[in-house]
């Protein structure tokens, strides 16, 4: 596999939150805003991408079946690591992140790339599957936000969109909102991925006939 | 065997390396991690404040009429501020209990008795809802420059109603601790004279008159009440002995309390009742000592027994129908 189409798999084919379904409780919990949503892609990326270099190259040295106990310990470090770092020389970047931080070692999607990707394959294309993974956890989260943003209160990234006379459907910036968001963005990439194989599908038809 | 052993020793330096890395990370951490804390701390004060340039700790815990007090009870942090060595005012943390947590708001008084500003730190409320409290931009500022008897004017957000109350009790209680700072209370010993005038008249052995309720006709709050006697003692009115029957958990749960002429529990009697064993049963077993000796406005004092909230009203609600027949009998 060439590391661009790695890099295409996160963020289109497996995308984690529209086609894999992992990591589904910060993305409900973080997207009732843009620059949330932001901010907990770029944090998840980042230890992703991090986790993915370190496991990759520790690979060797683990023994099959004490992978997930070492997988914890590396994610849980490194997370904690970037959590006080943040804390102590950011504090402009902890406040609108501070509570993410901690989330991302129940992110399931760094477990899940730790386990099926960067385990079993070198260093290069592991970092450049957990750069593909973020990209992709990031633009699922910015859509999802954008939808419960622009008509849960009218605003998008903080700048109002909406005309004055428009009233905001409070529910989607609620936690149940989170859900009939989420449900309604899925089937649509639901549908539009069967529409695209399809039409991919007739044109090979075509080509052969 | 050794297949595990290699593998537990493998993992042991795998947490060992992590733990080394981690205690590193925390010692060169720990100092700006504490400088960031009290700057964010006397950023929110220097908020409310603007211009000052020191901030001084108030011992409330040593400051008289500031322990148990009700009036002040969710004021937790209180700073003397000054600008250039001449004093400023105060700036209080007041966390009152919100829809969603706790409410941190900082509030600043000037020496003039009046808000300078006041400031809502990070809430859990109801996003879209509760948080209208900070997103409406012109609410705080509406505090600005009130002082206590202008608190009033404050409307709190329909729809986000509990919140706003909330930040209005946080400037209440600010302001309730600013009176006392300014203002400490009397010593206790001045009041104990009055205190022991009122204790409650021995009304045991005293005779019992019945009294005419139809009065009572009509009225919600005394639709319970069953009877009301005189209590008489050598010839002198000394009390009233009130009949309650409020519905509890399991139907009636009747309560016979007898009040003396000042207004104050004697003793009381809880009749058969069918309340569910071991849980309605214990508010009556628990509270039964803590009713003794209350005035009616001491009744809310009495908290109700969690897991018993329902038998625990009801004898609440019992002794406020008493004392309501009472007072409304002595009108």
């Amino acid at each position: 596999m060439s590391l661009f189409k790695v890099l295409k798999n996160g963020i289109l084919d497996e995308n984690p939150t529209f086609r894999l379904v992992v990591g589904m409780c910060p993305t409900l919990a973080v997207t009732t805003a843009v620059s949330n949503a932001l901010g907990m892609g770029a944090a998840a990326a980042f230890v992703l991408i991090m986790s993915n270099l370190f496991i990759s190259s520790l690979r060797k040295l683990i023994p099959g079946n004490i992978r997930i106990p070492a997988f914890v310990v590396v994610i849980a470090t490194f997370t904690t690591v970037v959590q006080l770092v943040v804390k102590a020389f950011l504090p402009a970047l902890d406040k609108s992140l501070g509570i993410f931080i901690p989330l991302i070692v129940v992110n399931c999607i760094i477990f899940a790339r730790a386990e099926a990707f960067a385990f079993v394959n070198p260093v290069v294309p592991s970092v450049v599957d957990g750069l593909g993974m973020g990209i992709g956890f990031t633009c699922a989260l910015v859509i999802i936000s954008s939808v419960r943003e622009v008509f849960g209160a009218g605003t998008w990234l903080g700048f109002q969109v909406m005309p004055q006379g428009f009233q905001p459907m409070a529910i989607l910036t609620q936690p149940p909102g989170g859900f009939l968001t989420l449900g309604v963005v899925l089937a649509v990439v639901n549908a539009a991925v069967k529409g695209f194989a399809k039409s991919k599908q007739n044109k090979e038809r075509k080509a052969m006939a | 065997m050794k297949e595990i052993l290699n593998a537990g020793v493998r993992l042991l330096i795998l947490t060992l390396v992590a733990a080394l890395l981690l205690s590193g990370t925390y010692l060169i951490t720990k100092g700006p991690i504490e400088e960031q804390a009290l700057a964010s701390q006397n950023a929110s004060r220097l908020a409310v404040m603007p211009g000052a340039t020191g901030f001084e700790l108030v011992d409330t815990a040593s400051l008289a009429g500031f322990a148990d007090n009700e009036n002040v009870k969710n004021v937790s942090e209180v700073y003397r501020v000054t600008k250039d060595g001449e004093p400023l005012g105060y700036t209080f943390l007041s966390s009152p209990q919100g829809f969603g947590g706790p409410i941190p708001v900082t509030v600043g008084i000037l020496g003039d008795g009046k808000i300078s500003q006041i400031a809502i730190g990070d809430i859990t409320e109801t996003a879209g809802i509760g948080t209208r409290i900070v997103e409406e931009a012109d609410f705080s500022p509406k505090f600005a420059g009130l002082a206590t008897n202008e608190l009033r004017t404050v409307d709190t957000l329909s729809g986000a109603t509990i919140s706003s109350a909330a930040v209005k009790t946080a400037v209440r209680q600010a302001f309730n601790a600013y009176e006392l700072i300014l203002n400490p209370p009397a010593p206790v010993e001045e009041s104990s004279a009055e205190e022991t005038a009122t204790e409650a008249v021995d009304m045991t052995g005293a005779v019992l008159e019945p009294v005419d309720i139809s009065s009572f006709a009509g009225n919600d709050a005394l639709a319970d009440v069953k009877s009301v006697s005189r209590a008489m003692k050598d010839g002198q009115p000394v009390g009233y002995v009130v009949e309650v029957a409020k519905t509890g958990y399991h139907g009636l749960v009747p309560v016979t309390v007898s009040i003396t002429e000042d207004g104050i529990v004697f003793d009381y009697v809880v009749g058969t009742n069918t309340e569910t064993e071991g849980l309605g049963t214990r508010a009556i077993t628990e509270l039964s000592p803590k009713f003794k000796g209350l005035k009616t406005n001491e009744l809310r004092t009495v908290d109700v027994i969690a897991g018993a909230s329902v038998t625990s009203q009801a004898l609440k609600d019992s002794f406020r129908a008493a004392f309501t027949a009472v007072e409304t009998l002595t009108k």
